[in-house]
């Protein structure tokens, strides 16, 4: 085996040991990313044997949090380790029998998926959309390719991990002894760089950390009201029909009795507080005090069945996420609201007035806003 | 690099079963659920990012690499290059922002990148550098310390042995 002589080739910062410890790093983190991804994904678009509980009311700003925060933290993590093995890429013979073929074709989806996955990741946390493709499909598959070549990949590399990982020789002299300190320093600053993405950009779902959030594109205090949009009236075009006087809620379909209320009539309803999290899947997220009323309380009045679910829709025309779904336990939930209020004040007009769907533990594309229509299952 | 033995273990095969039908099942996905061109435009994407890697990225660091170890005086080596890195992947993090891509996509809605990121990137940078800087300065206080030592005795074995790890 002979390598073409970069001549960073016979760096001191590279060696097994360095692309073992940094590979058992990224395996730690893109599991931790599949897995809240994967489950993210199964919340919005449940399978039927999938029931999403509301219960911890938070456990999902806390997941989708851990996935965008883990996914930037890794960025320096995948840089360094494609640093430590870069000049592999060049080894001569190309293939040593089939299986190190195999494992170096797998090398095209893993290196590709992962910069693939961390890239559009951070794009899509900007809103930034440089690609011809729907983003949410194609970081959710790719996701599978890269993790299945991460698995391949792991599969070939484990013996030599665990020899690269075992105690090494001591040094021989003090060129080796400075080479091997180089090589920690190294790995410590490759963390501690990754420990410093984290803490200039988690304050974006972690309040107390908010004012350090310098390269995070969202501060959770900051937007109408205190807290962010994702999508303003104006965009969602519902700007005339959200504030017109003919407005009214519907709740219908398997129900007794369909209801049509005005703004005035669910202001005379009993009226409930929560304080609720809104988790962006775009890992930030942000606390406020909802007052309105509750689903069930319409449920019950609409003469729905017990354990009913519903669909909410809002006056958003066309594009994906005007409606979600409740489940029956969601519908169930006496902090599943619709919203009049935040902390006291009537909706503003970006955050979904006249009425926004607010319930414990939803993702919040999924917390609707603009509603004017319960559809009863 | 070491050579390492051709992955003929069981670990290998179990792997590459699973992961083999993971990609399977992740390309055909992607094919199912989205248009042919589509899943065309995805697969352009993933083998663009590789080539974005190996062919720009990878190259630079090296580039850069070679010149640290060229121009910087080994002590502060570790130092300076750790701030480099710092400082080129809070970059990669804040040029979206930078660009103000997501006040494009959302016009009107000033939650989005509400802030002045020059200012919040440099202070960023500005902090990985006054890290390095500690660092250095700590590398420059040990150096001096440790001189006098050195000049009583041999320079390699005046050398605190932290580790008992030397092999005479």
């Amino acid at each position: 085996m002979s390598t073409i002589r970069l001549p960073e080739a016979t760096s001191p910062l590279r060696s097994e040991r360095v692309a073992a410890v940094l590979g058992i790093a990224l395996g730690l983190t893109f599991t931790t990313c599949f897995m809240t991804g994967l489950l993210s994904h199964q919340i919005q678009d449940p399978p039927s044997w999938f029931s999403w509980p509301t219960r911890p009311a938070g456990l999902y700003r806390v997941t989708q949090g851990v996935h965008v925060a883990t996914g930037l933290a890794s960025i320096p993590l995948l840089l360094a380790k494609l640093w430590s093995v870069f000049p592999k890429l060049f080894v001569w013979p190309p293939f040593r029998g089939w299986a190190n073929g195999v494992e170096r074709i797998m090398l095209l989806p893993l290196v590709g998926g992962a910069v693939f996955m961390l890239f559009t990741g951070l794009a899509n946390i900007n809103l930034w959309y440089p690609w011809p493709f729907n983003f949410r499909r194609a970081h959710y598959w790719v996701a599978w390719i890269t993790i299945g070549a991460l698995v391949v990949h792991i599969g070939a590399k484990w013996a030599t991990t665990r020899a690269a990982l075992r105690r090494p020789p001591a040094p021989a002299d003090a060129a080796q002894r400075a080479d091997r300190q180089d090589r920690r320093q190294f790995l410590a600053a490759t963390f501690g760089i990754s420990a410093l993405v984290t803490l200039f950009t988690v304050g974006q779902t972690v309040r107390p950390l908010s004012r350090l959030a310098l390269l995070a594109p969202r501060r959770p205090d900051v937007g109408p009201q205190g807290f962010p949009v994702n999508r303003t009236a104006s965009a969602a075009r519902v700007v005339d029909a959200a504030q017109s006087d003919d407005y009214r809620l519907v709740v219908d379909g398997n129900v007794q009795q369909q209801l049509s209320l005005s703004l005035a009539d669910l202001e005379a309803m009993p009226q409930h507080e929560a304080t609720l999290p809104i988790a962006c899947v775009e890992g930030w997220s942000t606390s406020q005090r909802w007052g309105g009323v509750r689903v069930r309380d319409l449920l019950t009045m609409a003469g729905a069945p017990h354990g009913s679910e519903a669909t909410v829709r809002s006056l958003q025309a066309r594009r994906s996420y005007r409606t979600s779904e409740l489940n029956s336990s969601q519908a169930a939930d006496r902090d599943t609201l619709l919203a009049l209020r935040v902390n006291g004040e009537p909706l503003h007009l970006d955050h979904g007035f006249p009425l926004r769907l607010i319930g414990p533990n939803r993702p919040g594309v999924m917390q609707t806003k603009w509603v004017e229509r319960l559809e009863v299952r | 690099m070491s050579r390492s033995e051709p992955p003929t273990t069981r670990g290998f095969l179990v792997g590459l079963v699973i992961g083999t039908t993971m990609i399977a099942f992740g390309i055909g996905g992607l094919v199912s659920t989205t248009s042919t061109a589509s899943a065309f435009d995805v697969g352009t994407w993933v083998v663009g990012a590789d080539l974005a890697h190996d062919l720009v990225l990878a190259p630079i660091a090296v580039i850069c690499s070679i010149l640290i170890t060229r121009l910087v005086p080994r002590p502060w080596r570790t130092p300076i290059r750790s701030a480099l890195i710092a400082s080129a992947v809070f970059t990669i993090i804040a040029y979206p922002a930078l660009r103000g891509f997501g006040r494009a996509t959302a016009p009107g809605n000033p939650s989005v990148q509400p802030l002045d990121y020059p200012t919040a990137l440099a202070t960023a940078i500005g902090a990985a550098w006054a890290i390095a800087a500690v660092w250095l300065a700590a590398i420059a206080v040990r150096t001096r310390r440790s001189r006098p030592r050195v000049r009583m005795a041999n320079a390699d074995t005046a050398r605190p042995e932290v580790e008992g790890e030397d092999p005479t």
